[in-house]
């Protein structure tokens, strides 16, 4: 969900539809969950703000699609952040205390979970171990308040796009439950018979040895779990369209530690969150579709070549949001830009609550892009580092925009062109013409 | 109309150009005849002035700022107002030295004289010609610099 916030920041399409993100994690308290409600948040703030909150059309370019949580739709629901984890241990919800020593559901149990399994909280995933979400998920989302919401705003015409991993515990054993769920309403026909999307993410990074950490996580059996969890997908899965995101090895090994799991942005994200605005580019198949998504040549780190022209429109968003992340620190220095006398990007405008959240947002976007581009696999079909060259720019291609005045220029003119006497938002004007002069240059990328 | 009197508080009149001439005839009726003569160029010489002042306002708001190069700070619309001085002094000098040579003494002066003050007419010029882009909101992209 971070790299699809990043990509709809970045100008991405979803051809019209707003998107409600619903994200279920039992772990309450990961620290990259909450980051990511902040980041929705900022998102959210800077959106309102390009249209004086929805009275104004969708800027074209950045942040042009809303964001709704499921809470503001219903008001005063409770969000999945609070509602969906429980500090209760696995043992105590299955009630297996009620089970006789002899009884034989109590050997059953035993077979099937393990002891750590049964001690586990659920306030902090099922960490691996589908068998474990696949007993507990199911009671979470029937009786989950924001299921209940979203059967309720969920409108004909809406679509559904489901993201999870395959090889953990919460997404494999989720998505299909959460499916079937769906596809079981048969009360709510717009929910039932709404197109159906989803994409899982195969196994692509590691975990170093539990047995140093304390780990309840191997990443030995990622494979294995995921082998076990396609077979099943394979007959059960109902979504129209199913998209597979992975790597071909475990290239990148993290710290194996489930309180933090402060792993960073990694390429095959990002895979799998451009598959979400495929998804929603496409008409409802005859057929259940099944696609993924490869790269033209296996390199260490990815430039637009290697990646291949599938992912262009990727790379030239990515590039657009590091542009205007160039320009909105140039500019806040360039004391005789036209548009200060113009259009009021004065000193107080760069002080003021808009840009300076947008600023923030743009923090959190390098810090992204950064760890994208230093992973294993790394992607990284930008050259950020010299502002005097900048024709380039992105990896293996020359733009015709020498340094950044000549986007600058181009701000300049839009500006001139620009004739809306229909609001006076300076803020959406700013975001405007930066789109309008980084497009005019990056879109050779597409060509 | 006699245009070189625009040019009196620095060329001086023709009076003060003959009258070191006024012992001798022949000189004197030189000096008459040179200053006549200039006097009947002297049109080319507001021209250039003209030409000049408004063509490099021109050049700077329009195709100069319509460049990349962050041509819209004020140290680039201070190159284009030396180069209008610049070029129209060269300019104004050639012409007059050229079009209307003469070897009476203190021609060469009168020159210089007159190629500087059409040179700070042109600058002027310039100046007015910025005024009026910047308060009337002519097309640019470069900063409107005088409009308060």
């Amino acid at each position: 969900m971070k790299s699809v916030t990043m990509l709809m920041a970045s100008g991405m399409s979803t051809n019209g539809y707003a998107i409600v993100p619903i994200i279920l994690d039992p772990h309450l308290d990961l620290e990259e969950k909450k980051n990511l409600h902040t980041l929705i948040e900022g998102y959210q703030d800077i959106y309102n703000k390009t249209t004086n909150k929805g009275s104004l059309n969708h800027l074209e370019g950045f942040f042009n699609s809303e964001i709704v949580t499921i809470n503001e739709l219903n008001n005063q629901v409770n969000d999945t952040q609070q509602a969906s984890g429980s500090k209760e241990k696995f043992r105590s919800y299955i009630n297996e205390a009620n089970l006789a020593a002899d009884d034989i559901n109590n050997y059953l149990v035993q077979t099937l979970f393990s002891s750590k399994n049964l001690d586990s909280p659920l306030s902090v995933g099922f960490k691996g171990n589908p068998n474990v979400g696949t007993v507990v998920l199911g009671e979470m989302i029937e009786g989950a308040d924001w299921f209940r919401a979203f059967k309720q705003h969920c409108e004909k015409d809406d679509r559904i796009f489901i993201i999870s991993s395959i090889f953990g515990g919460t997404g494999a054993s989720g998505y299909p439950l959460l499916e079937k769920k769906i596809k079981g309403s048969a009360s709510q026909p717009a929910v039932k018979n709404a197109v159906m999307g989803a994409v899982t993410v195969l196994p692509y990074y590691g975990l170093k040895d539990p047995t140093t950490s304390g780990s309840d996580i191997d990443s030995a059996n990622f494979y294995t779990k995921t082998k076990a969890a396609l077979a099943y997908y394979e007959k059960t899965v109902l979504s129209d369209y199913l998209y597979y995101a992975g790597e071909t090895s475990l290239i990148q090994v993290y710290e194996n530690d489930e309180k933090k799991q402060d792993d960073k942005a990694h390429f095959i994200e990002l895979v799998a969150a451009s598959s979400l605005f495929d998804f929603l580019h496409r008409e409802k198949p005859e057929t259940q579709q099944f696609l993924t998504r490869a790269i033209d040549d296996a390199q260490n780190s990815l430039d637009l070549v290697s990646l291949g022209s599938g992912y262009k429109e990727i790379v030239k968003c990515v590039a657009d949001y590091k542009l205007l992340g160039l320009l909105i620190n140039v500019l806040q220095t360039e004391k005789f830009f036209p548009l200060i006398k113009n259009r009021g990007f004065d000193d107080n405008f760069y002080k003021d609550a808009p840009f300076q959240a947008l600023k923030r947002f743009t923090e959190i976007y390098d810090n992204w892009y950064h760890e994208l581009s230093t992973n294993k696999r790394a992607f990284s079909p930008l050259n950020t580092d010299n502002k005097k060259k900048m024709e380039g720019w992105v990896k293996t291609l020359s733009l015709d925009a020498k340094d950044d005045s000549y986007y600058l220029l181009k701000m300049i003119q839009a500006s001139n062109g620009n004739k809306d006497k229909t609001h006076e938002n300076k803020f959406r004007f700013f975001l405007q013409f930066a789109h309008d002069a980084i497009n005019y240059y990056t879109k050779k990328i597409l060509k | 109309m006699k245009l070189l009197s625009f040019y009196k508080w620095i060329a001086g009149s023709m009076a003060d150009f003959t009258s070191q001439f006024k012992d001798n005839e022949v000189l004197f009726n030189q000096a008459r005849a040179y200053w006549s003569k200039l006097e009947a160029s002297s049109v080319i010489v507001l021209v250039i002035f003209l030409v000049l002042g408004i063509a490099m306002a021109i050049s700077y708001y329009q195709p100069y700022n319509n460049s990349p190069g962050r041509h819209y700070k004020p140290i680039h619309w201070l190159y284009f107002l030396c180069g209008t001085f610049v070029l129209t002094f060269l300019l104004t000098w050639c012409y007059v030295h050229f079009a209307v040579p003469s070897s009476l003494n203190g021609v060469s002066m009168l020159h210089l004289k007159l190629a500087l003050g059409n040179a700070l007419y042109a600058a002027g010029l310039y100046f007015f010609c910025s005024w009026i882009w910047c308060q009337f909101n002519l097309p640019t992209n470069a900063c409107r610099i005088f409009k308060f």
